[in-house]
Parts: structure tokens; sequence; C-alpha cells
């Protein structure tokens, strides 16, 4: 490791010497403006400086270029009609051009649906229960998968098998398949177990991700049963964009993203990233201590992203698709190893949206698909028998939307129908299982508001009937929310209702040596998820001017006919429905200081995820901490940012019993990042130690992590 | 929840825990070397843990957890010493129970450790049946100091003197009995194979030592073909004496009473009930002993005042309990225990 040292400080400390070289002279400020949940541009959005009489109007693209700004701390505000306006703190540095993503939460009910309360200054982020991720975050993140960028925050944990294996996200306690994750709109969810690995999306493939937790089966159908997770692929780049990485277990990567021009607007961009993994981790407890080599730890992986937007049928018309490539190897658990286990992943995805506004209405229609192939080998498995299963599949998603604000106490209606087609072939499945399925959804929404006034109460219902084209039932989801703001405060309460069909797995796994599927299986539901929630926000004079944020919020969630996989008497396994209770919260809290500009932000998660039997309903679900949470602070001194996040997963239990827990743990990640400019060309330095104290805890037992964990990145591009 | 199909390790449990699971090894074996407080161990192979408790004070019950992961089957105990063998995890727990400490011993890695048994204070024999082998593990200086090779999938363990009594279930690489059984014998002194023991029966998988002295071995056969039977072995001169049928689906695990009736516990039918004096069935898997009324026995055990203990496994999700009869055969307590309870033995705690 110590080799990766030289890097980054020479690139920390040219860093350095470009800052004081900078000439003294006016900046600029550009950026996108999307919408937060669609991912679409968002155009003729104001882009005003407070304070200044400088602004602009955002393009077809979404795009906006200010110039001549004083530098400084600025706070820009964002406004277009049937959004929330937003107001974002920059600090904008001598000659530097500052770059911007922003994405604005729709006041009525949009595509995805999602609401946002509060006062005229309320973000996505102080929606109840919604995490939104931008372009700008992910860049300044370091990470290299979707899996890391959801690492951390309330509600969620990300269940990972090692630094480079597979990782799933679990939202408020829940199982990784009551979880849908869309790319783009498709379901990306294995269609053998109904979860989704995360690690296999790059985070160069992502323009920005928001996470709605609690049940949105009426949002976005079956699936969705303890939250939703949107990954929106890239759309557009800055003209040219290069990147190089390097980093501890030998990580090397390369990006290169472009756009242009010609009439119609694209961006095409590519990525491609290798690691080889071996590292020295302790063995566990029990096995004669010491350590060993962690080997069949190796990643490959190529990723390419295209986009187009141009006008068309009187509205516009955007495109975009993905491919991705991986190739790892599946070590397995360090008691016992296996360095023969590989898996190979293809996935092409595309989208094509099209919208259409007209006064008060909007008609939209989105055609999207995902193609992916993977296969998990072992020609020499330690244990049972070599094993090469191979899994295509392809999922094809229709959805058309239409919606209108009709004035008044009315303030949007919406509804629309989804329609969705997954085909399967896979040799793990029985020859009895159907090659694939489709799915109906209609669903329709309203938004009703008592006055035409920042924070009067207003309720939003959604419903949604989707039938099931396997069992071939009929199943209604709703959503009711009810907000209020006074003053600081914001309030809501929301009920909602939602369900998880089987896997294919789940019913029609090939039968093998003491396991067998269960056709009998039913679909999981949550009919009842209550969550109650407050947040404040406000300027604390007192202090520096600091703006302080706190949002709380509760839930009972729980779980009918969860299914989990479990010895039967005759200890063969198969999947079984159980009862689940579960209950928690969350709190955030975050104090900003304008000047200096500095952030410190903590989390708390308490998950309350409890098998349901009789006379007894406290033993926490495997894998489940009770208690998780996050301290951080980010630092912006002189043209620098420095982040350092900790991170705490509690005590937690392997077995489905209050016995042999494991514990608690502490992990602390820092970032450095700077940017500078030299000749025509803008070069940002970043530097990232993940588990700064060398902590090798993991959350799973027997999936090592290798501890210390350095990166270093160089980004380029060209100033406008 | 749903489990990653592609994944070998939920297989490779469910296979660890299903052919193991036959190994339900439960003996106190050797002299105890103090008389003291009689205390039923019970392990649970889904929570990894044991469920220890005074026979004489049943409510009083105490959970051990053994290791964060594993697929324990089978027990022995000394004293207060207790050795599990960890399965897929390759290691063999000991518990001191008179301190509650819980230790470690490493074994060969991939052992799939099942069968154990003790022949001193120190010394214990673990069979590795994905190994072929039988480690030798020495718990004073915590190490496994031998490797003997002993053929095809071991995963029972019985021990009388300086002999260990090692059953070979003969399985196949998708594990069904690809032919008799083995008993391979070794002598501690030397930790050397003395011989082979040809059985007529397949898939040995528990073996106790009858009040005639002779080795009782119940053969699981073939998941499915209900072709279970029970071997009757000379130990000394090491021979198959009888072979009887009609033990029907999978036995898995035996006890002897007083009288001289072996009790075979199977998850299929309950409790079979042999005399061994008369070579006959009490109750045969037919007209099963059911105790409490129940038709799945994952494990049976008699304590010294003569009371038989029937494990339940359960769902294998939620706790369980474990039933005892007194001599009358009618339930007199119901005993919480832990996930998937499989194996019982029982020991002398010496009081402080």
């Amino acid at each position: 490791m110590r080799a990766f040292f030289l890097p980054p400080l020479t690139g920390l400390l040219l860093a350095v010497a470009a800052s004081t070289a900078a000439a003294q002279y006016p900046g600029e400020l550009t950026g996108h403006i999307a919408d937060a949940i669609t991912g679409e541009p968002v155009e003729g959005a104001l882009v005003e400086v407070i304070g200044t009489s400088l602004s602009a109007l955002s393009d077809g693209r979404g795009a906006f270029h200010i110039r001549g700004l004083e530098p400084g701390r600025l706070s820009v505000r964002f406004t277009r009609l049937g959004y929330e306006s937003q107001v974002r703190e920059i600090d904008l540095r001598n000659g530097e051009t500052t770059w911007l993503a922003v994405e604005l939460g729709a006041r009525p009910i949009v595509i995805d649906g999602v609401s946002v309360e509060g006062r005229s200054d309320t973000t996505l982020d102080d929606a109840p229960g919604v995490i939104a991720i931008d372009r700008d975050e992910i860049e300044r993140s370091g990470k290299s998968t979707a899996a890391g960028l959801l690492e951390g925050r309330a509600g969620l944990l990300v269940q990972r098998r090692g630094p480079l294996g597979p990782q799933t996200v679990s939202i408020r306690g829940s199982a990784a398949d009551q979880v849908l994750v869309l790319l783009d709109g498709a379901p990306l969810g294995d269609p053998l177990t109904g979860s989704t690995d995360l690690s296999t999306i790059p985070t160069s493939q992502i323009e920005s991700i928001t996470v709605l937790k609690g049940s949105q089966s009426a949002r976005f159908g079956p699936g969705a049963e303890a939250g939703a997770v949107l990954i929106q692929t890239r759309r557009e780049s800055v003209p040219l964009t290069a990147r190089l990485e390097t980093g501890s277990l030998a990580n090397r990567s390369a990006t290169l993203e472009t756009s242009g021009d010609l009439g119609l607007a694209w961006s095409l961009g590519g990525h491609l990233r290798s690691v080889d993994g071996e590292f020295d981790y302790r063995r566990p407890d029990g096995l004669a201590g010491g350590t060993d080599r962690r080997v069949n730890n190796d990643l490959s992986e190529a990723a390419l992203f295209a986009a187009a937007a141009a006008p068309a049928a009187g509205g516009d018309l955007r495109l975009r698709a993905g491919f991705t490539r991986l190739e790892r190897g599946l070590p397995g658990p360090s008691y016992q190893p296996t360095s023969t286990a590989r898996e190979e992943l293809s996935r092409w995805n595309g989208q094509a949206g099209w919208e259409r506004r007209s006064g008060r209405s909007l008609v939209s229609a989105q055609l999207n698909g995902v193609l992916q192939s993977a296969r998990f080998a072992d020609p020499d498995p330690t244990v049972a028998l070599p094993y090469d299963s191979r899994t295509d599949a392809l999922a094809l998603g229709a959805r058309l939307n239409a919606e209108t604000e009709p004035g008044g106490a009315l303030r949007a209606i919406s509804g629309g129908l989804e329609l969705r087609g997954q085909k399967y072939e896979s040799t793990a499945l029985d020859d009895s299982a159907p090659g694939g399925r489709v799915d109906l959804g209609l669903f329709a929404a309203t938004e009703v508001a008592g006055k035409d006034a920042p924070g009067s109460p207003r309720l939003v219902a959604a419903l949604r009937l989707d039938r099931d084209g396997l069992d071939e039932l009929w199943r209604l989801t709703h959503e009711l929310t009810l907000s209020a703001a006074t003053g600081p405060a914001t309030f809501h309460v929301r009920h909602a209702s939602s369900y998880s069909p089987p896997a294919f797995g789940d019913q029609f796994f090939r039968e093998g040596v003491m396991v067998e599927p269960n056709p009998d299986l039913r679909a999981e539901r949550i009919p009842s998820d209550l969550s109650v929630g407050a947040i404040l926000r406000g300027r604390l004079g007192g202090i520096a001017g600091a703006i302080a944020r706190l949002a709380i919020d509760g839930y009972i969630a729980d779980v009918k006919d969860m299914i989990i996989w479990a010895p039967d008497f005759r200890f063969v396994w198969s999947p079984r429905n159980f009862d689940v209770k579960r209950r928690g919260l969350e709190a955030e809290a975050a104090l900003e200081f304008p000047t200096p500009s500095f952030t410190v932000q903590a989390t708390y998660s308490l998950a309350r995820v409890t098998y349901d039997r009789p006379g007894d309903d406290t033993v926490q679900v495997i894998y489940r901490p009770r208690h998780s949470g996050t301290v951080g602070a980010r630092w912006s001194p002189a043209g620098w940012e420095i982040a350092a996040d900790a991170r705490y997963i509690g005590k937690r239990y392997p077995v489905p019993a209050p016995i042999n827990a494991l514990d608690p743990y502490w992990t602390l990640d820092l970032r450095l990042r700077r940017s500078f400019n030299a000749g025509s060309w803008q070069f940002t330095p970043s530097l990232a130690i993940d588990r700064l104290f060398d902590n090798d805890d993991s959350l799973i037992f027997g999936y090592p992590e290798p501890g210390r964990i350095i990166r270093f990145e160089l980004m380029a591009r060209p100033l406008r | 929840m749903k489990m990653k199909l592609a994944l070998a390790l939920p297989l490779a449990l469910a296979l660890a825990l299903a052919l193991a699971l036959a190994a339900c090894d439960d003996q106190t074996t050797g002299v105890n070397p103090t008389p003291g407080l009689e205390t039923a161990v019970v392990v649970n192979s889904i929570d990894v843990s044991l469920t220890v408790f005074p026979v004489d004070s049943p409510d009083a019950t105490r959970a051990i957890g053994l290791a964060p992961a594993g697929s324990p089957v089978s027990v022995a105990a000394r004293g207060s010493i207790v050795a599990v063998p960890l399965g897929f995890f390759p290691a063999v727990a000991v518990v001191d129970l008179a301190s509650g400490d819980v230790r470690s011993i490493a074994l060969p890695e991939n052992s799939g450790a099942t069968g154990v048994g003790f022949v001193n204070d120190s010394i214990a024999y673990v069979a590795n049946p994905n190994l072929g082998t039988v480690s030798v593990v020495n718990l004073s200086s915590a190490t496994a100091v031998a490797e003997i090779p002993v053929g095809v999938f071991p995963q029972a363990v019985a021990t009388r003197g300086n002999r260990i009594y090692v059953l070979n279930a003969e399985l196949d690489e998708t594990y069904q009995p690809a032919r008799p059984g083995r008993i391979k014998v070794i002598d501690a002194t030397f930790n050397a194979v003395l011989d082979t023991i040809v059985l007529s029966g397949l898939n040995p998988a528990a073996a106790e030592f009858g009040p005639d002295g002779l080795l009782y071995v119940v053969n699981s056969g073939a998941f499915g073909q209900a072709n279970g039977s029970l071997s009757v072995v000379e130990p000394i001169a090491r021979v198959e004496l009888e072979h009887h049928t009609g033990f029907g689906e999978f036995p898995g695990d035996i006890a002897f009473d007083a009288a001289g009736y072996a009790y075979i516990s199977s998850f299929s039918y309950g409790i079979a009930v042999w005399d061994a004096a008369a070579d006959s069935f009490i109750q045969p898997p037919d007209d099963p002993l059911l105790v409490d009324g129940n038709s799945i026995s994952s494990g049976v055990g008699i304590d010294s005042n003569d009371r038989l203990y029937s494990l339940i496994a359960g769902d294998c999700v939620a706790p369980s309990v474990a039933i005892r009869v007194d001599r009358q055969l009618d339930s007199d307590e119901t005993i919480d225990v832990g996930v998937c309870p499989i194996a019982i033995t029982f020991t002398q705690v010496e009081v402080p």
C-alpha cells in the first residue's frame, strides 16, 4: 500500500501550488437541472444568484450557465412552475467554473410520484423517507458502485459479501428481495432470487439514485414492498471528462465521457476497471488464528453509456442506453473458501422517454428494457458438486402517464398504466418453470391542498391495481400521505400497503440434493405500513448563521408471509412463509455553517425486525443490526473539500436466536478533494481512504474486509 | 431472504446438515472423572448453540452459543467438558460447563466435522467426512495433533477404552450410499487403523454400546427408501454379529435404557423401540412410540434415572422443545431448547 501514497501526495501538492498561482478574476456557474424522480432535464427553470441581478434559464437539456460572478459564498435559487423551488449554497472560487447538478422535486404528482412537502426552499431530502443522490454527490463520493453510494444512509443497510462480492440493500430491515430496484424504469432484480446485486452497477453509469423508503407498490407495483431504488443512468456529461483511479488491492480504473450537440444533443462515456483484490485477513476466531490470503477476489468491469435528446412529436424525446460487463471471483466464506468460483455478467439496458407538456397538463410515455446474462460456475468447489449455472433474462416495460393541474384545492390528478414483461431462461430452474411473465399495473393519484400557500395541509392519495402474471390475481395497493407545515416544521403521516411475489427460484428452483422449491409459496405482503415524521429546519442566528435540520421518521410495517429459506424436519431446505414484525425510526440531524463552509451531520436508525412467533416476538431477524448510525463532517476551506464519515453497525445475530451475536463496530472513511485550473483545463485530484483505522470487521460473518483501502483519482475536464 | 441459488453455501449447508444429521453421536464416553450434578446437553443445529440443564431442574436451562456459523449435529461430553464438531465451520467447539467458557479448536480446512468421542480427559477424536479422516484433538493444547485416513465419509465416532470406532457412511458424490457402511477401528495408542468391519446396512449414522457390551449401529439407509436397519457389532472380535432390517425411513439416533431396550429416533415416524436381548421390536416403525403425540423425533437420550428425552426439531426456524417421559413413557416435562435440536447427551458436572 505504501506505493500509493506517492501519487496522491503529488497530486495534492500540485493542487496547493496551483491554488496559490491562480489569477484573480470572476468565476462562472454552470450546471444541469433535472427532475428529481424521472431524471429528465428541466427546461425553463430560473436560476438566480440571490443578491445580484444575475440569472439564467435552463435550456432544453436542463443546462444553465452564468458568467461574471464574484468569487465567494453565493446563494443560488432554482425555480420553475410545477416544482418546488430550491436554494443551494456554493463556494465560487477565483477564476473557476463551478458545476452544479440540481434535482427539483415536482410539486404535482409526477411520473414516479414522490410528493415533496415543506416550505418553498425545501429540497427533495426534505420529503419523508426519501434519499436523493445526484451526479455531483456521486462524483464527490469516490465510490465505485451503486452499493457503495447507499452505504451508511439512514434506514438502509448494504449487505456485502466482501469488498468485491455481491452487495444488496435492505430498507428498514427488509430482505433484499423486498426492495425494487429500477434501472431507468426497468426492474433489475435477479429473476431467481428477486434481489438486486448493486455491486454490478458502476457509478460511472449512474446519473442519480433516488431511494424511496417504505411501501411503494402503489407507485411502482409488485416488489416495492419495503421501498424502491430508482437508478437513472447517465444522460449527459460535460463536453469532455477523463478520470484515472488507482489504489489498494491493485485497483485501476479509467473513465472517459464526452458530449456534443449536432441538432441532437448527445453524450457518450466508457469505463474500465480492474481489481486484483488479494489481501491478507485475520482468520475467524476458532480457526487457529493467524492470517490467511484472500484469493479469487479479483474483478474486471467495463461499462458504456450513450444518451441523446431531441424534440419529437411536439414534445421531448430522450434516449439512453448502457452496457455493463463484469467478471469476478467469488471466494466464498473464509471458513469454506473456493479458489475456482466465478461470476460473469453482461447487461444491456435502454430507455426511451417522451414527454409533452401543454399548459397545465403533461403526457409522457416510457419504454425500457434490460437484457442480462449471468453465469455462476465453480468447477472445483470445496464442498458439494461442481456447478455451472446460466440465467438469461429479458425485462421490458412500458409506462404511460398523464397528469394535469386542475387548480384550486385539487392540485394535481394523474393516472396511467404500466406493462412489464419478463422472459427467463435458466439452467437453475426446473423444467416446469414458466418462461416468463407479463404483469399489468393501473395507477392513479391525486393531490389535494387546503390553500395555495406554503405549509397548508396537503393530501396525496395513490392507488394501484396490479395483475400478477403468474398467479393471475389482481392486487390493490394504496398510499395516503398527509403533510402540513408550520414555521420551521413540516409534519407528515403516511399509510401504504405493498406486496412482493415469490421469486422464480423460490417456486421453480431445480430440485437438488436436500433442496426443493415450494410452488405453493404465498406472496409477501405489508398490509399496513404506517409512518409518521417531522422535519425541523431553520437558521440558528446565534451560531454563526448556521442552518440546522432535524428529521425524524418512525414506522410500523409488519410483513405477512415473509419468504425465508429454511430446512424442514427432514433437513430439506425450501422457501417458506413466516410473519415478521418490523418497526423502527430514523433520525437525521445536520448543522451547516456557511462561513467557513462546514457541515456536520449524524444519522441514527433503529430497526426492530423480529420473527412473529407465538408468545415471542423479540428475536431479531438474522443480520439486521437493531442500531446503526453515522457521524460525518464536511469542510471546504479555501477550495479544498475534506470529508470524514464514521459509520456504526450495531450488534447483529447470524442465527435466528439471540445468541452468537457479532460485536458492533465503527468504520471511518476520509476524502480529500481539490480542483485547480491549468491552462484551459480543470484538474481535480482526490484521495479517498476507507476504513482509516484499518478496521476489518464485516457485517456478515465469514466475509472479511481488507481494512484500510486507499484510492487516488485524478479528474480532468476542459474549462468552458 | 430468498436463497441466492447460485451460491454454493446454502446447498453446502443443506448437504452438510442432511448428511451429518445421521451422526447424532450423543454419547458420554469414558469414565466420568467425578460424580456431580447430572446435566443434559442439547445441541441445536440451526442457531449453533447448546441448551444445558440439570436433569433434576429441567426448567433451569442455559443457552450457550458455539460459533457464528456452523452446522453442529453431534456432541460428546466428559465431566464438565463438552465437544461439538461444527460441521461446515472447520472447528470443534469445546465448552466448559462449569465456567461457561467456549473455545474453538481448528480442524483441517473443509473437514465438515460431525462425529466426536473422548478417549480421556485430554483427547477427543473427530470425524471429518469431507476429508475421509479422523482428527485427533488435544483439548489441553487446543490443537488437532494428528489426522488419520479412515475411508469414505466418516460421520460418527464411538469410543470404548482406547478403541475408536469410526462409522464410514460410504456415500458417493451425490451423497447417496454407494455401498454398505464400514467401521474403522482405531487403536488410540498408536493412532493407527486396526481393522475394518464391513456392515450390512447402508449409511451407518449413530452407534451406542448396549448393556451387553455390544455396539449397536443405526444404519440410516438411503433417504426416501425406508431401508433403515440396525447392525450389532462385537467390538473386540470386530465383526458384525447381526443385521436387523425394518427400521423404516431414515432412523438417526439411538439410546439404551436400563432394561436393555434401544430407542431409535426417526424424523419420519417418531421412535422405534427394540429389545436388544430378544432381538425384536417392542414398538416397530409402523407402531412407534409417539412422545407427547409427536411423530417426529430428531434425537433421543436417556438419563441416569432412566427417563427418555425426545428432541422435537420443529420448523427449524423457531426455538423448539425436548420432551421427557418417565419410565411409564408418560411425558413429565417439556423443556425449551434452541432452534432445531438434533442431539442430546448427559454428563456429570462437578458442583463447585
